[in-house]
């Protein structure tokens, strides 16, 4: 692992996020400066250029996430300010320009978690607030964006869910082969919950991702690659990093066709206390075979199975000072 | 004196050791196999791999210096990352945890807390080549079995072994000009790896895959040795060779202790003749005699032919061995001598006290008391070896790779290997699979299987290899190639990864397309085509746009792009819709693009003059379903100037009654107003009602009255599109 490059996101407030589009030549960067910025790379020099920087929001702009390219250059991003903007960019006398093309305004708290659903399942957004209501918006006709429609709604847990102290977090199962379904991060329970939809269409909380020993921070669901189980990762304020395996409930009827709210065999298979101080962020690449975890230790985990199913930590990055050596 | 090996392994080879430096997240510890020989190698490794765990720090600092990370992370700062999708890169930045606004005082932020750094295991641009040249041998190979034709098998599986030799000249070359080049350690190291992989790789070829079994594993072990471990300074036997009272050099007998425990015969023998036509003293003279007689019968892979006598020729020559050892002309060759006799009686007490590493007294110990050793008999005296010569904190990675080839236990090579590289460990299954090595019906893989996981041995690591190759999205057709070839796993990852690869320039967009058609990867054909068409639609491209759209079968996307020109065409009339839609192949099948295809044709047989093919063209249009109802009333209305013309009846009676349906339809239906919708506006009033576009229809209701009845008095004129009738000539 190296140092290939880096650059200054020239933000006037602290980073809160940093997103690749599709391809990955792409980035986007939001911050508590309210705005949000774009950088291309730059192929022949092997540098990140910035191509353009907009006031994105009245608060700090907490994350964002990019559309699939079939709907053209598409963000969405969602702030303190409660509220949720997708933008487009577009051209105006050949001037690049990035407009709002909706926007969501949710009442009752910071828009905590924004990502756009697997594009299979059309141009969806996934959002959750602190009021603890996921929200689902879809585009019902991607060559015009400015019309959308809130399709789903539903709360991460029952009654009242506002939780000061923790925060939400969403991530989209991207698995084509099955009913849609997100994992949430439920703040103030200490689990994570798979949702999915009924015969109803309903969402219902199914399975349940215990074992944790305070917020769950972030959630991430991997790619599932044709494999016969899912993996999902979360990050912890316990300090830990777990990573839960769904295997399929042959004997709670999923075979036979019918709804049930189990699905599947949930089993922590790995849990890993490394950090040992709060873990913010945890991240699958875009195989789901590396885990990425971050957390206030100031270091970037990498994880990585073993044939055997054994996760072990590979590579560290930290940003602690220390010795430079070239690794090969 | 006996060949130099055509590449002589530098000097790391033999300090090689499994240091963090030389490894990427890829080749850290990626199978863990447990058997029962192997568990204390399991413990081991365990403590090994959680010091080994690679820790790179950000340049500079994000924290800085002096500051503690418990503070730094106080201040509302944390470490965030995000992996770049294709490469594996991750971007690493300083993330503030909560909103601004949520401190009720303004904290300050620097560059420090502002940098966006790109952190990835990169591959050196030196070894691009050796990996899409040995990517070519692996396509050869890994569809091939070594046991059907193993002639054709083993032509190409030896080019693996031929690259890497390749690869290490340059390396060499590279590192002999060390001034010129910008980065010598990155150099220095690549070099380690590759001799590491040449020395692993021959090792197994060796053990595992020669194809050669008359050939004793002695003698292979022995020439392995020679070539691909640096115990031996060739540069002592020159100055030996160049001094004047060579027995009396203090380096004459350990040189030929080494040459000996080598099996260097030819060395050997070469020093010994020529001391002994310099040697003056007589007595001296007679023993290093002796001793060459006996030096010429050492085994040799050529003495050792299969004429079903070897053994008791070897048998006869260690009879004359042991006699030469107790004649007293010895003791003028001194102790040096005797030990030089010991080694050749087999004596594995003197060899492993001569011996410099475990590899040499190995060699020794199977040359001299068991030629005709079994590859499948090593282990005893690996174990000798292994004991006096290595203690469990001296044990390298290489060390167990090499003996764990030598146990022939390729489930543990792989093991080690896994640690190694990705690179090595992925070509090392691929061949031991194709071999029988990883036989899924082994009890121990079937131990392995029952976990769950998907995926056998060989594909796991075919799959890491590629894996680390992504972060140089050059190599995107290689790191596809083996993805395909590593079971359905393989083939999910890489029909996801493939859509992630920039697309760049359209050369290489249509290789990525052809690629994943060649290779029915039709969801991700889908997927890249409709990117495609959306970038082409934005840029105005629309007949490229409509192809891709065809291709990823968007079909609705395609009726909106060529709705899109029909109005444009309607609109300004200045677009030219024959040469709009002239790149799109004539054998696209599509109905939209027909439709738009037949009506431009038609507008240009009218432009032409050719009044009876327009004619004919606009009822097929109607009659053919070619054409959607909403623009059923523009081609009535283009029918105006046919129905109009003087010299012909354009259209018969049955024509003209399909043209009136046509009409009383769309004027008649609910949908009245939509398809009176792209009528052409009128320059004088740009908005228009629907009773005004109706009323446009009105005239042309009337003139098909009128021709209805000419064309009954002057039937029948507008042939089948296929027939070539005139139309009738009005005769008045």
């Amino acid at each position: 692992m190296n140092q290939v490059t880096k650059f200054d996101g020239t933000h006037e407030d602290l980073i809160h996020d940093v997103a690749f589009n599709y391809y990955g030549n792409r980035l986007a960067t939001c911050s508590s400066d309210q705005k949000i910025k774009i950088w291309d790379y730059n192929e022949s020099l092997g540098i990140w250029e910035s191509n353009i920087s907009f006031k994105a929001h009245s608060c700090a702009v907490l994350k964002t996430s990019w559309a699939h390219p079939e709907y053209g250059q598409v963000l969405a991003s969602c702030s303190f300010d409660r509220s949720v903007i997708v933008w487009e960019e577009s051209y105006h006398d050949a001037v690049k320009k990035w407009t709002s093309v909706a926007t969501f305004r949710e009442g009752n708290g910071t828009v905590q978690d924004v990502e756009f659903a697997p594009n299979y399942l059309g141009l969806r957004l996934g959002i959750v607030a602190a009021d603890g209501l996921v929200k689902i918006y879809e585009a019902m006709d991607i060559t015009n964006l400015l019309q959308w429609t809130m399709i789903d709604s539903f709360p991460v847990s029952e009654g009242p869910s506002k939780d000061e102290e923790g925060n939400h977090c969403l991530s989209w199962c991207t698995s084509r082969f099955t009913s849609q379904m997100m994992v949430v991060g439920c703040a103030k329970e200490h689990i994570a919950k798979i949702f999915r939809q009924d015969l109803n269409n309903k969402w219902q909380a199914c399975e349940t991702l215990s074992g944790h020993g305070g917020v769950v921070h972030d959630v991430s669901w991997a790619p599932n690659m044709g494999r016969s189980y899912h993996l999902i990762a979360t990050a912890c304020k316990d300090g830990h990093v777990r990573i839960f395996k769904l295997t399929d409930d042959t004997q709670g009827g999923a075979l036979a066709g019918g709804w049930t709210r189990k699905m599947f065999n949930v089993t922590c298979i790995a849990d890993f206390a490394d950090h040992s101080v709060e873990v913010w962020r945890v991240e699958w690449n875009i195989t789901g075979t590396i885990l990425s975890s971050s957390g206030d230790d100031g270091k970037v985990r990498l994880w990585k199975a073993t044939y055997t199913g054994d996760w072990k930590c590979m590579s560290v990055v930290s940003a602690e000072e220390g010795p430079h050596v070239f690794q090969r | 004196m006996a060949a130099l090996p055509l590449i002589q392994p530098s000097n790391s080879a033999a300090r090689f050791s499994a240091s963090a430096a030389k490894r990427s997240i890829f080749s850290a510890p990626t199978v863990d196999i447990n058997d029962e020989s192997t568990e204390q190698d399991l413990l081991k490794e365990q403590e090994m791999g959680h010091s080994s765990v690679l820790t790179l720090h950000l340049d500079p600092s994000p924290i800085g210096k002096g500051v503690s990370v418990g503070s730094w992370t106080k201040n509302n700062r944390t470490i965030g990352a995000t992996f770049r999708p294709c490469t594996n890169e991750i971007a690493v930045y300083v993330a503030g945890k909560k909103a601004a606004e949520e401190f009720p005082i303004k904290q300050q932020s620097s560059i420090k807390d502002n940098t966006v750094f790109l952190c990835q295991a990169s591959i050196p641009e030196s070894r691009i080549p050796f990996i899409n040249q040995t990517f070519g041998v692996f396509l050869n190979t890994t569809t091939k079995d070594p046991y059907h034709l193993p002639e054709v098998y083993r032509r190409h599986y030896e080019q693996y072994y031929e690259v890497i030799q390749r690869y290490l000249l340059q390396l060499y070359e590279q590192s002999k000009n060390e001034m010129a080049i910008v980065d010598a350690t990155a150099n220095a190291q690549e070099l380690e790896l590759v001799e590491g992989f040449s020395s692993i790789w021959k090792l197994s070829e060796s053990v595992f895959l020669t194809t050669d079994d008359k050939k004793p594993i002695a003698f292979m072990f022995s020439e392995w040795l020679a070539a691909h471990d640096a115990g031996l300074d060739l540069e002592v036997g020159k100055t030996i060779l160049a001094s004047t009272e060579r027995t009396l050099h203090p380096h004459f007998w350990p040189y030929i202790h080494q040459c000996l425990l080598r099996g260097m015969r030819e060395s050997v023998v070469f020093i010994v003749e020529q001391t002994l036509n310099d040697e003056t003293d007589d007595k001296v003279a007679d023993a290093l005699e002796g001793f060459l007689k006996v030096l010429q019968g050492i085994p040799s892979s050529e003495s050792f032919v299969p004429d079903g006598k070897s053994l008791e020729r070897h048998k006869k020559w260690q009879e004359d061995c042991e006699e030469f050892s107790k004649v007293p002309q010895l003791s003028h060759l001194g102790e040096d001598g005797k030990k030089a006799m010991a080694i050749l009686t087999g004596n594995v007490e003197i060899i492993l006290d001569l011996a410099a590493s475990w590899e040499e007294a190995f060699s020794a110990i199977l040359l001299y008391t068991n030629p005709d050793c079994s590859r499948y008999d090593l282990l005893p005296m690996l174990k000798i070896c292994i004991a006096s010569y290595l203690q469990d904190s001296e044990e390298t990675l290489l060390d167990r790779i090499k003996i764990a080839i030598l146990e022939m236990d390729a489930i543990k090579t792989l093991r080690h290997c896994g640690n190694f590289h990705p690179w090595l460990v992925a070509h090392l299954a691929d061949v031991f699979q194709q071999y029988g090595y990883l036989d899924m019906s082994d009890l121990r893989l079937q131990d392995i299987a029952s976990i769950g996981w998907d995926t056998n041995i060989r594909d796991f690591f075919i799959m890491n290899h590629a894996q680390s190759l992504m972060s140089n999205p050059n190599l995107w057709e290689a790191i596809s190639g083996y993805l395909l070839n590593s079971g359905h796993i393989g083939k999910a990852m890489l029909s996801e990864w493939i859509c992630h690869v920039p697309l760049g320039s359209s050369r290489k967009a249509h290789k990525v397309l052809r690629f994943c058609k060649d290779n029915n990867l039709n969801d991700s054909l889908r997927s890249i085509n409709r990117v495609m068409a959306v970038e082409e639609e934005r840029r105005g491209q629309y007949a490229l746009a409509i192809q891709h759209f065809i291709a990823s079968r968007d079909n609705d996307r395609v009726a909106k792009l060529t709705d899109n020109l029909m109005v444009s065409y309607l609109q300004s009339g200045g677009l030219d819709l024959e040469d709009a839609l002239a790149s799109i192949p004539d054998h696209t099948s599509n109905d939209h693009v027909e439709f738009l295809r037949s009506y431009a044709k038609f507008h240009q047989d009218y432009k032409n003059g050719d009044v009876r093919n327009a004619g004919r063209k606009l009822v097929d249009l109607l009659t053919s379903s070619r054409a959607p109802k909403k623009y059923w009333a523009v081609i009535l209305l283009d029918a105006l100037p046919l129905l109009e013309n003087k010299q012909m009846v354009v259209f018969d009676t049955k024509d003209t009654y399909e043209m009136m349906r046509c009409l009383e339809e769309v004027v008649g239906s609910q949908h009245k107003a939509e398809y009176l919708q792209p009528l052409p506006k009128n320059a004088s009033s740009p908005t228009l009602t629907v009773e005004m576009r109706e009323q446009q229809l009105n005239v042309v209701r009337l003139l098909l009255v009128r021709n209805l009845a000419r064309s009954l008095v002057h039937a029948p004129r507008v042939a089948p599109l296929d027939s070539d009738a005139n139309g009738t000539m009005m005769t008045d």
